[in-house]
């Protein structure tokens, strides 16, 4: 039996979830593509950090913050294309370029931050006057409940279902067909005429716009503001969403609602206020999930043949 | 039969390719293609054949020399401009993706060579290569290799090429399904096409082509009209370039084969599947006697694979059991158990990923079968190891400046002298030998060969292999091996040849 | 093209350009460092002198250095175990919180009980502690395939909040209003080599002594060797007869051992309190001090020495100067960076144009 308080809380708490899961699902299904085509992206959590900064700074500037959105979200691509050039060009092991970008991302943004507002240790930052917020859509957003969970959304959110519908089309078309097929046999590819480097790199660019997109939301539109480690394995979290939704766009979006939600359920229970449960435990609640999700979910789906392999044309 | 002065389609003038590395794979090869003829291109494994397909069918560049085609020079930059002249490539390892079902892999061919998969054509084919429709929702990978082999013809087949090419069609189809094969190919030779036709068999070149051009190390040596005049003899001759390989066969059969009754491995009953769950291995016997050279002998893809994976502890199985000397293992073998106990040595087919650590030196690599071995203790004596890597260099002829080296500056023949040293300097009870010599020039070949009959003796050799020759030269009784199963056994000394082949190709006893 | 002709016999000593990778990464991380002060505005020389004295200029910088360095050599010294056997553990900051955890516990319950007995106790929990935080994701990673990379740094999260849970609720010091412990019993101290410095016994013998301890471990045993094969190639150790699970369990269980020992020793030598401060990224850190090392125990020794100069040096300068905090951590990102890729890019250099023997 619902009482009539409670019907509010749950209502807040899938629309929070919608909102949170935002940046997660841009990470997810950028990334979702890049695995296809054969290349685990380990940097997910270095690109984020450094758009979300990048977007931090360019908004607290010139107090715009689709501008700080858009600048966030192409030096998105910088990075990933460093990332790009990293294993491709210079040979690096996927794994080991991704998390060296990581730590390396966390080290610039922690001085340019400092660099930025002040010297302190940990210092107090700035909150973002102007930011991307709520948007709600006439009449539709009167709706009892529903109104409130879907056309009360973040912008960003409305975005959620044309970019699954854009990955579902590109993933049951002949240029899904092809990625798969870099994904599973490169040689193969390369010697039927499928550019494998031209294909990686056009899709690296596209997951660096989406994924310092999904780092610009965070500063631009859900925190409001930048701290140190501010994505917190948010960009971690987005890989093992792949793997649960077994690099299907559709389920893949499934797990990011569920992360999303979990996401809602830890801002709320603090707000509620259980004073016997202490709030770490809320807060390390998407990691223990993580963990949980894996281990009964994480290989129930065959990874792409060529995942992690750097593949060198030989001429 | 093609005329002499039909129009010449496709023409190379001096192509040379080097690989980075410095292997040599075509030296000047001049070739040429008529219009409505097929044929066959001849020579050993590494003779450059495979090479040159992927030349001509734009996988790779050459380095110099010209291509012509219709008289005109062309430069493929990748294989869609040579599909886009209508040149269909066959290649010898199916180009299909395991995971993906038939129809996405012919969906996948048609996207890119930008045409439309036409149904009723489809529909055609698969009559004429009487190959069920329901194949086409299975995935590649659940698919027996003729079948698999079948598709990737049919595929190329299916958008009407002007040229052919065919890199060891043969290799998985049966003696019935090459004849059917035979007379597509005559078929397609009546709509003036083009075929080129690649193989190591002699039998099946002079049997289809018009001509045949033989390749040897990279060189082309000889272009000659086939008009039933030709003899297979010479054409081997020709192929291999000396009398040396014959001169082993003789030497072997001089040699004392002093076998005992007692059973060093046994395998009994064995059933096991590969990676996907299909049953590769369906109730395989066998014995190895001490001191013997025992071969197992068929064409690929019947188990092998799968056999020698189950016998090292790298597979496990469903069913039946697997016994070194005293100890009996059912599921999996412990190989690192045997290791210590026996001294079972193992020479993999798989050189480059499995046979060596590629980033490590000469050095660690000569040390690796000695992880295992009893006794050991848990310091390496480095002194000792740099003292037998020293030996091994100059004993095996392999050509490393130092054991300091990495391997993976070392060439293919090089590692794998490396690797059967490595093996043999154990002095181990038994060696499994996968394929000792695939892919080496003919003298290592005779050397490896001759390294393992000079080990017989104080070691069972179990030999696995799909080269019925060196079979042949080298065991003293043979292992027929057909559909995971042991079909047939020879003693070297009362070989039928026909009755062998006819076993290996089809599992008739 | 001569020049590079002479370059390409180095082939043969690709270790020697690997050595020559990680100086040469240190001195563009210099070269940086000093463009920073420049464009701090700061008095190159003056700057420098402040890093010098902040690092190892005076006695107590020398000792504060050294302490610091062991922790990072000893989470450094674990990781160059499982990298080798390429197991990408990127959890040893959790295993480190998790083993400073342990050793307060220990030291807060025990304290008073065990005499003598205690500073071996503490070390051996956290050793204990440490190895089992990073057994579970090892058992993941062996009995259900899952990415250690993913796994490893969920629980680097997980030990945070534990740590922030205990020190604001069951361990949290009633008397002070900081999320801290109380202190841990001065029978728990690692006693210390000059009185009025922090740098002690244990630190200093563990950061000598290891170094040559893993050294022979990796190359002179054979389960150095069967690590290293493990790491070129799981196939070929697979060949080799090499239990390969098992090894791993081991790799990955050694370094979250020796993490947990250096959790044991920022309690025990450094801060005699559990504090959140404890996390300082050390983690991270060991990861490029390992890679910058090469992999190998002397270049992690001198890495770290390196690294913790650089933090201790630079924080006096931030502090004197007025000058944001962060370059220590921006200038190991440059270092890991660059390291790699010039280790990289000189291996596909040779690669490309050597000549294979035999040929």
């Amino acid at each position: 039996m619902v009482s009539k308080m409670e019907i509010p809380f749950l209502v807040y708490l899938f629309k929070d979830a919608i909102w949170l899961m935002t940046p997660l699902f841009f990470a997810a299904i950028s990334e979702m593509l890049v695995e296809k085509s054969g290349v685990l992206n380990l940097s997910l959590e270095g690109i984020m950090l450094i758009s979300a900064f990048t977007a931090f700074a360019i908004t607290l500037q010139f107090q715009n913050p689709y501008l700080g959105f858009l600048i966030g979200s192409l030096s998105g691509i910088l990075i990933n294309i460093f990332f790009y050039v990293l294993f491709q060009l210079i040979g690096i092991s996927q794994t080991l370029a991704g998390l060296s970008l990581t730590i390396f991302a966390s080290g610039l943004t922690f001085f340019l931050f400092r660099m930025m507002i002040g010297y302190a240790i940990s210092p107090t930052p700035p909150l973002l006057k102007n930011t991307i917020g709520e948007l709600a859509i006439p009449y539709l957003s009167d709706l009892p409940f529903i109104g409130i969970i879907f056309f009360r959304q973040n912008l960003f959110a409305y975005l959620l279902i044309p970019l699954l519908f854009f990955f579902y089309i590109i993933d049951n078309s002949q240029i899904g067909l092809k990625i798969k097929t870099i994904g599973e046999e490169p040689a193969m590819a390369d010697s039927l005429g499928i550019d494998v480097y031209k294909y990686r790199l056009i899709l690296i660019i596209i997951q660096g716009f989406l994924c310092g997109a999904a780092g610009s939301i965070l500063t631009t539109s859900i925190y409001n503001t930048f701290l140190d480690n501010i994505t917190a394995g948010l960009g971690f979290i987005a890989i093992t969403m792949v793997i649960l939704g077994g690099w299907n766009p559709i389920k893949t979006f499934i797990s990011c609602f569920l992360f999303g939600f979990i996401y809602a359920l830890q801002f709320r229970i603090q707000m509620l206020g259980f004073t016997w449960l202490p709030y770490q435990f809320t807060l390390s609640l998407p990691y223990v999930a993580t963990i949980i999700f894996l281990v009964l979910f994480g290989r129930r789906y065959k990874p792409p043949s060529s995942l992690g392999k750097t593949y060198k044309r030989i001429k | 039969m093609a005329n002499s002065d039909d129009k010449i389609l496709l023409q190379t003038i001096n192509i040379s390719k080097t690989y980075p590395g410095g292997i040599r794979a075509l030296d000047k090869v001049s070739f040429e293609l008529k219009e409505g003829e097929i044929h066959a291109l001849l020579g050993e494994n590494g003779a450059g054949k495979t090479t040159l397909i992927k030349i001509l069918s734009g996988i790779l560049h050459p380095d110099e020399g010209k291509i012509l085609y219709n008289g005109v020079e062309v430069a493929f930059k990748n294989p869609l401009d040579a599909m886009s002249l209508g040149i269909g490539v066959v290649h010898q390892h199916p180009l299909l993706i395991p995971n993906f079902n038939v129809y996405e892999n012919l969906k996948l061919y048609a996207t890119i060579i930008r045409q439309r998969l036409k149904i009723e054509e489809l529909t055609n084919l698969l009559k004429i290569f009487k190959v069920e429709k329901s194949v086409l929702d299975k995935k590649i990978a659940d698919l027996p290799s003729s079948i698999r082999q079948k598709i990737e013809i049919l595929k190329v087949l299916l958008f009407k090429p002007k040229v052919l090419f065919l890199d060891e069609p043969t290799s998985a189809l049966t003696p019935i399904e090459v004849e059917e094969l035979f007379n597509i190919l005559k078929d397609l030779k009546e709509e003036k096409k083009s075929i080129v036709f690649v193989t190591h068999k002699i039998k099946e070149a002079l049997k289809i082509s018009d001509r045949i051009t033989i390749l040897r190390r990279g060189k082309k040596i000889a272009t000659l009209e086939n008009k039933g005049n030709l003899q297979e003899d010479v054409l081997a001759t020709l192929i291999v370039g000396d009398t040396t390989l014959k001169a082993v066969s003789e030497k072997v059969e001089g040699l004392p084969r002093n076998a005992s009754d007692e059973h060093v491995l046994v395998v009994e009953d064995l059933h096991a599947r590969d990676d996907l769950g299909i049953y590769r291995l369906k109730g395989f016997n066998m014995k190895l006697r001490r001191g013997e050279i025992l071969a197992i002998v068929g064409v690929a893809g019947n188990g092998q694979k799968e056999l020698v994976e189950c016998l090292t502890g790298l597979r496990r199985f469903d069913k039946g059991n697997i016994r070194y000397f005293n100890s009996i293992y059912t599921h999996i073998v412990d190989f690192c158990d045997v290791v210590r106990k026996y001294k079972v040595s193992y020479i993999t087919d798989d050189r480059i990923h499995t046979g060596i650590a590629r980033d490590l030196d000469f050095l660690t690599n000569i040390m690796l079968r000695d992880i295992c071995i009893e006794g050991r203790g848990i310091f390496i004596d480095k002194k000792y190891f740099v003292k037998r890597a020293k030996e091994m260099i100059a004993k095996y002829d392999i050509k490393a400046p130092h054991e300091k080296i990495l391997v993976n500056q070392l060439s293919g023949g090089n590692i794998q002298k490396l690797i059967v040293a490595r093996e043999l300097e154990v002095k181990p009870s038994i060696i499994i030998a996968e394929q000792p010599t695939q892919g080496l020039d003919v003298k290592t070949t005779i050397f490896v060969r001759s390294l393992l009959l000079s080990a017989k003796g104080d070691t069972s050799i179990l030999l696995i292999t799909y080269d019925l020759e060196e079979a042949l030269s080298l065991a003293d009784r043979i292992i027929i091996m057909y559909d995971g199963k042991n079909v047939a056994e020879h003693s070297s000394k009362d070989i039928d040849l026909k009755r062998l082949s006819l076993e290996m190709l089809s599992g008739v006893t | 093209m001569k020049v590079f002709f002479k370059i390409i016999k180095w082939r043969e000593k690709l270790g020697v350009l690997n050595v020559l990778a990680s100086i040469l990464a240190v001195g563009i991380g210099m070269a940086i460092l000093v463009l920073s002060l420049y464009m701090c505005q700061i008095n190159i020389s003056l700057g420098l002198q402040t890093i010098y004295a902040g690092s190892l200029g005076r006695y107590n910088s020398i000792s504060e250095t050294l302490l610091r360095a062991t922790i990072l050599a000893l989470i450094s010294y674990g990781l160059i175990i499982s990298f080798t056997a390429g197991v990408w553990n990127i959890g040893a900051e959790g295993q480190y919180i998790m083993g400073a955890i342990a050793s307060t516990i220990v030291c807060l319950t025990l304290g008073n009980i065990l005499g003598y007995f205690l500073i071996p106790l503490a070390m051996i929990i956290s050793v204990i502690i440490g190895a089992a935080w990073a057994l579970i994701p090892g058992l993941l990673l062996v009995k259900l395939n899952i990415n250690e990379v993913l796994t490893t740094l969920m629980m680097n999260y997980i030990a945070q909040y534990i740590l922030s849970w205990l020190v604001t609720g069951p361990l949290q010091d009633k008397t002070s209003m900081f999320p801290e412990s109380p202190y841990i019993p001065k029978q728990a101290f690692l006693p210390r080599i000059i009185p009025i410095y922090r740098l002690n016994y244990v630190s200093l013998i563990l950061l000598i002594l290891l170094a040559p301890l893993i050294h022979i471990v990796l190359g002179k045993t054979w389960f150095g060797l069967s690590l290293k094969i493990l790491g070129s190639s799981k196939r070929t150790a697979r060949y080799a007869g090499i239990n390969v699970n098992r090894t791993i369990i081991i790799s990955i269980v050694i370094s979250g051992a020796l993490a947990g020992l250096a959790g044991a020793l920022e309690i025990m030598g450094v801060q005699y309190k559990l504090r959140p401060g404890i996390v300082q990224g050390y983690g991270y850190t060991g990861i490029v001090i390992t890679l910058v090392g090469n992999l190998h125990p002397y270049g992690a020794l001198l890495a770290s020495v390196l690294m913790a100069s650089l933090i201790n040096g630079i924080s006096e300068t931030c502090q004197l100067f007025q000058i944001p905090i962060g370059l220590a951590q921006i200038l190991q990102g440059i270092f890991l960076i660059t390291v790699i890729s010039l280790r990289f890019l000189f291996r596909f250099l040779i690669e490309k144009y050597s000549k294979v023997y035999g040929e």
